[in-house]
């Protein structure tokens, strides 16, 4: 098969995004990283090191035969579970701020959680498109992957990390739905999962609380609401073009993991709407190109893997938008490209190697 | 194997597509609706969850004296405030403020955990407390400078400078009156804290600056309010009265050089003092002026032509008026006006009054301004009442002529007194001059209106002639001093107690002025209540006397003798059987004084300083011509007791009145012969002479002149 050259519009997006994501990692974690480690620098030299390594992975995964990655889904999924299932063992995954989320030896930690997010969008890929006509069939096509996904929505909820559980469920689901699945069968998953998913938020208080805390952050404004208070507060300070970049006065302690999962309310206070709206923008054209790819490319498992990375992502960037913004309860979900964090970068960055990949074998029209 | 992906799944990804659009849209319709809708309120409400706002006062005007000299000031303290959301460790806190500052350890807790913003745990503390408390490094506890009043001259001019309160707001005297521009506005400081309480690096926002108080320049003079002091102490000291007050004042102008009231307070601890004791006697109350009064009833008179210096007054002792004797305090006999003032005749004031007629005594009366305010800045002003014209009797127009049953405020007898002092002219009293801002420019000059001539120019020298007269060798004597030509009118006023006349309390006083020629000074003292003696010319006239000499010497006022004051009397020039003349004391030691002045024929009394030694002033001055028996009243402090000789200074080429000043500042007296500059002295310069020694001092007009430079040279 005859190879292009990959969607550059794709990595213009990702290239402004990650630049984005490394001035607002700095102008964010600046005060905590000097009031916490002496050094200003500390977490933008971090996030930097993580963009390379990035940069590496995706240059990788875009150079790899991918059809040979498919070859190795089951195995790659296998791993993934194994590590999801030992990160969960006392003394081995390491703890940090009540949830066991990291494995890995000194400085080289990483999520398990993140790269399952990225084989398992392999692993669908490859087993939805291994028997198409399979899908149609509840049991046999649709059942054991919501099995599959209960399971690794069960290991992740056990660190716990209900953000991430939570994409990677949508994603499975959306590749369900991408394959073939018939709408009355995802009707009827969606009728019988919302109560049990309402189970699962009414069962524990703190997790009522605070997932319900959006819905009236004032009413608990030290409790519950302050998460969504100060990241409320913060984007509204913006205005127009926001106060200039680091200009923020919430990133003085009071909004809770600025760097991270709160960035973009930040940056909507840095740069205001037009910030906003620029990085919305952008993921959005990035789901234009990446669900273009998947439309044009060679086969089923090609396109499948290229809308599920996609979506991967893009479904990430809108719940936390979602979520900073206030329309959505809090669940925990980075920033694709922005968000400190160097699992996810790399394991992202990754599958956007896959996704540029594909658009090697994409046909013209 | 693989297969095309389908047009199902083509449909499927759009499908996917459109709801991402429709998702990215809702979001950024949030983001408008964040910081654009609510923008400004959250922005506000993130701008005060992250400030706190500490008041910043305005620094109050300086209160100076008519020179500069500073009476009342601001320094910058300490206030400490307590940030309760900050507050890690309410109790603790609490227990460690408590204990260093020395509060009560549950109103500080009650305090800390307060549902406030900012709340202030104690202001002004002094320099100490707050270095403890910053030693303490609590956190949510901070502090910000404020002003606090301090009155360096502690209780000097208490009743004229007042006292201003814990916000600096004035509360009595000028601290009062003129609070508005003293105060200036308050200014905020808008910090921005981080969540952990710590100041955001330069992020001091909204900074309004406070608007400084002007600083205030009264009429008061420091040396002269000391000199007023000082002789309220004496007072007090001597006849413990129940209250007293002595003023001094320009009479050309109204200005108040120095006033004074006993009892009085330090404003620093104002609280500390029964509020009775703020009560300014001077304008605040009336008293009976008594004799003082006369000069009134005379200056109607004379005015209205009803009598002249020629006319001829008969004394008996008493006078019937209606059905009432009304008694005189001796039996004059025949005596001209000036007699009449001299001696303090009752029944020819009642003669005076009952020529004078109801209308015209009333229309003087209120001319003078006795039954009106008088517009002193300072608060709480009184005023002066009587019986109402229309209920008046003969019998009482007779006894309101030598100031019975009138009351009036003591700064309202003054401005009438001055009316005699400045040739006609009711001034307004102030203590206020001028407004500058702190770079020292003026800011308002204060304008004091001075009022109508009630009273002709030479009525009021006239009566100014008679009142010289009254302390020459009438009932003021003791104030007596040659050179001075003081003019004065005592008074001894019984008080009415519940509504009965008192023999027991009265009131004393004395107003007077000098030089009689041209005053320049006029003094009011007035004693309520003294113990023991309580005629006017023994408890009130001496203070007068002592003032206005040292009032000559602090303004340069030359002394004037007369031929007749002539400390050496010369052969046959006068007859002088009973006077003797009163050694000069100063500098001896007080065993030493008191022989000399029992050899002279006068009593003497010893006040001052207690061990003290020497005689460091005397009243009435060395040389003083006084009847045989009067008391002399001798101040003994720690004098020198080698300075009874002093060297006499060369006053050649000098005018008269720099002559009399360099002469006084040696301890000497001069006697003026000619006008102009000096050309000779006697003693020579450099002489030792015993202090007190006159010295007489030769003038001739300078070459090329013929106006008469001192202008006050006695006749
Ligand atoms: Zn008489």
């Amino acid at each position: 098969m005859s190879r292009r050259a990959p969607d550059y519009a794709i990595i213009v997006c990702v290239a402004t995004l990650l630049a984005i994501g490394l001035v607002m990692v700095f102008s964010s974690s600046s005060v905590r990283a000097y009031v916490d480690f002496g050094d200003s620098y500390y977490f933008l030299k971090r996030q930097l090191a993580w963009t390379i390594l990035g940069l590496g992975a995706m240059y990788v995964m875009m150079r790899v035969d991918y059809w040979e990655v498919r070859r190795h889904a089951r195995l790659l999924l296998f791993i993934s579970l194994l590590a999801c299932l030992v990160v969960l063992i006392p003394g081995v995954g390491r703890e940090a701020g009540g949830a066991r989320r990291w494995i890995g030896f000194g400085s080289l930690q990483f999520q398990p959680s993140e790269l399952i997010k990225l084989t398992i969008v392999v692993y669908m890929a490859w087993a939805l498109s291994r028997n198409p006509e399979r899908i149609r069939d509840f049991v046999r096509g649709v059942l054991p992957y919501v099995l599959l996904m209960g399971l690794v929505f069960f290991l992740i909820v056990q660190q716990p990390d209900l953000g991430t559980a939570v994409a990677i469920g949508m994603t499975v689901m959306v590749m369900i739905f991408l394959a073939g699945a018939r709408l009355g069968h995802l009707l009827g998953l969606l009728a019988a999962g919302v109560p049990l998913v309402l189970l699962l938020i009414w069962s524990e208080e703190y997790r009522r609380r605070r997932l319900l805390a959006f819905l009236d952050p004032f009413a608990d404004p030290h409790g519950s609401g302050f998460h969504i208070i100060q990241s409320i507060l913060a984007i509204g300070s913006g205005g127009l073009f926001g106060l200039g970049l680091g200009r923020s006065r919430q990133k003085f302690f009071y909004l809770p993991a600025e760097h991270t999962d709160f960035i973009f309310a930040i940056l909507g206070e840095e740069l205001g709407f037009i910030g906003g709206l620029f990085v919305i923008s952008l993921f959005l054209l990035l789901a234009w190109r990446g669900f273009r790819t998947a439309m044009a490319a060679p086969d089923m498992f090609s396109s499948l893997l290229a809308a599920g990375v996609t979506t991967l992502i893009v479904m990430q960037a809108l719940l936390n938008i979602g979520v900073v913004s206030g329309i959505l309860p809090i669940t925990g979900i980075p920033l694709p490209f922005v968000s400190f964090g160097g699992s996810s970068l790399v394991f992202t960055m990754a599958g956007v190697g896959m996704l540029l990949n594909v658009s090697r074998y994409c046909s013209e029209s | 194997m693989t297969r095309l992906p389908g047009i199902g799944l083509r449909r499927r990804i759009l499908f996917l597509l459109t709801c991402f659009f429709v998702f990215s849209v809702v979001l950024t319709g949030r983001l408008a609706y964040l910081q654009f809708v609510r923008g400004a309120e959250l922005r506000e409400r993130a701008f005060n969850i992250r400030t706190h706002e500490v008041p910043v006062e305005a620094k109050r005007g300086v209160i100076y004296d008519r020179n500069g000299r500073e009476l009342a000031i601001s320094v910058n303290v300490d206030s400490i405030f307590a940030v309760p959301a900050e507050v890690e460790d309410p109790p603790e806190t609490a227990r460690k403020l408590a204990d260093v500052i020395g509060l009560d350890y549950e109103w500080v807790l009650e305090r800390l955990t307060q549902n406030q913003s900012f709340v202030w745990v104690k202001r002004k503390v002094s320099d100490e407390v707050s270095k403890a408390v910053k030693l303490l490094q609590l956190p949510g506890i901070g502090f910000t400078q404020e002003s606090r009043r301090v009155y360096p001259k502690g209780t000097l001019a208490a009743h004229v400078i007042g006292f201003a309160g814990i916000d600096s707001q004035g509360l009595d005297g000028v601290e009062y009156i003129y609070d508005r521009e003293l105060r200036g506005s308050p200014g905020w400081i808008v910090i921005e804290y981080d969540a952990l309480g710590r100041e955001i690096p330069q992020a001091l926002h909204r900074y309004i600056p406070p608007t400084d108080g002007y600083d205030l320049y009264l009429t008061i003079d420091e040396v002269v309010q000391s000199m007023v002091e000082r002789e309220l102490d004496r007072i007090v000291a001597l006849h413990q009265p129940k209250k007293a007050t002595i003023i001094v004042m320009d009479p050309h102008t109204g200005e108040i050089l120095g006033l004074g009231v006993r009892p009085t307070y330090d404003p620093n601890n104002y609280a500390d003092y029964p509020p009775s004791t703020w009560r300014n006697f001077a304008v605040s109350d009336t008293y009976h002026p008594g004799s003082t009064f006369k000069p009134i009833t005379a200056i109607a008179a004379v005015e209205e032509g009803v009598v002249d210096w020629n006319s001829r007054f008969s004394c008996g002792g008493s006078l019937v008026v209606e059905d009432r004797t009304i008694w005189c305090h001796s039996t004059h006999g025949g005596l001209d006006l000036t007699g009449v003032i001299e001696k303090s005749c009752n029944v020819g004031f009642m003669n005076i009054g009952l020529r004078l007629g109801k209308e015209r005594f009333y229309r003087y009366y209120r001319a003078l301004g006795l039954d009106s305010l008088t517009g002193i800045d300072l608060p709480g002003e009184a005023e002066g009442f009587t019986i109402p014209q229309e209920q008046c009797r003969k019998v009482d127009l007779a006894v309101m002529s030598f100031g019975q049953t009138l009351a009036v405020t003591p700064i309202e007898l003054i401005r009438a007194m001055a009316v005699i002092a400045n040739g006609g002219y009711l001034v307004t009293p102030h203590v206020a001059k001028e407004f500058r801002d702190k770079e020292g420019r003026v800011v308002t000059v204060l304008d004091w209106p001075v009022g109508p001539q009630v009273i002709s120019e030479d009525t009021a020298r006239e009566v100014r002639r008679a009142m010289e007269a009254v302390v020459k060798t009438g009932t003021g004597r003791v104030a007596y001093m040659p050179g001075y030509r003081l003019a004065g009118k005592t008074g001894t006023a019984q008080k009415t107690v519940g509504g009965v006349v008192s023999a027991d309390v009265h009131v004393a006083s004395f107003c007077g002025f000098g030089p009689a020629e041209d005053p320049r000074i006029i003094v009011l003292v007035v004693v309520d209540e003294p113990k023991g003696s309580y005629y006017g010319g023994v408890v009130a006239a001496p203070a007068f006397g002592r003032l206005m000499r040292d009032l000559y010497r602090y303004y340069e006022i030359p002394l004037v003798y007369t031929d007749e004051e002539e400390p050496r009397p010369r052969d046959g020039d006068r007859d002088v059987p009973d006077e003797v003349t009163v050694p000069d004391t100063v500098g001896l030691p007080v065993g030493e004084a008191l022989a000399a002045l029992r050899e002279a024929g006068v009593r003497a009394a010893v006040a001052g300083d207690v061990g003290g030694e020497v005689v460091v002033r005397q009243t009435p001055g060395p040389g003083a011509e006084v009847p045989p028996g009067t008391l002399v009243i001798l101040e003994v402090g720690e004098g020198d007791l080698g300075a009874e000789l002093v060297t006499v200074p060369s006053v050649k080429g000098r005018s008269v009145a720099d002559a009399a000043l360099r002469l006084e500042q040696a301890g000497l007296h001069i006697r003026v012969e000619g006008s102009g500059i000096a050309v000779a002295q006697a003693p020579a310069a450099g002489a030792a002479v015993p202090r007190g020694t006159t010295v007489t001092v030769t003038f001739e007009p300078p070459p090329g002149s013929s106006s008469d430079l001192s202008g006050r040279t006695g006749p």
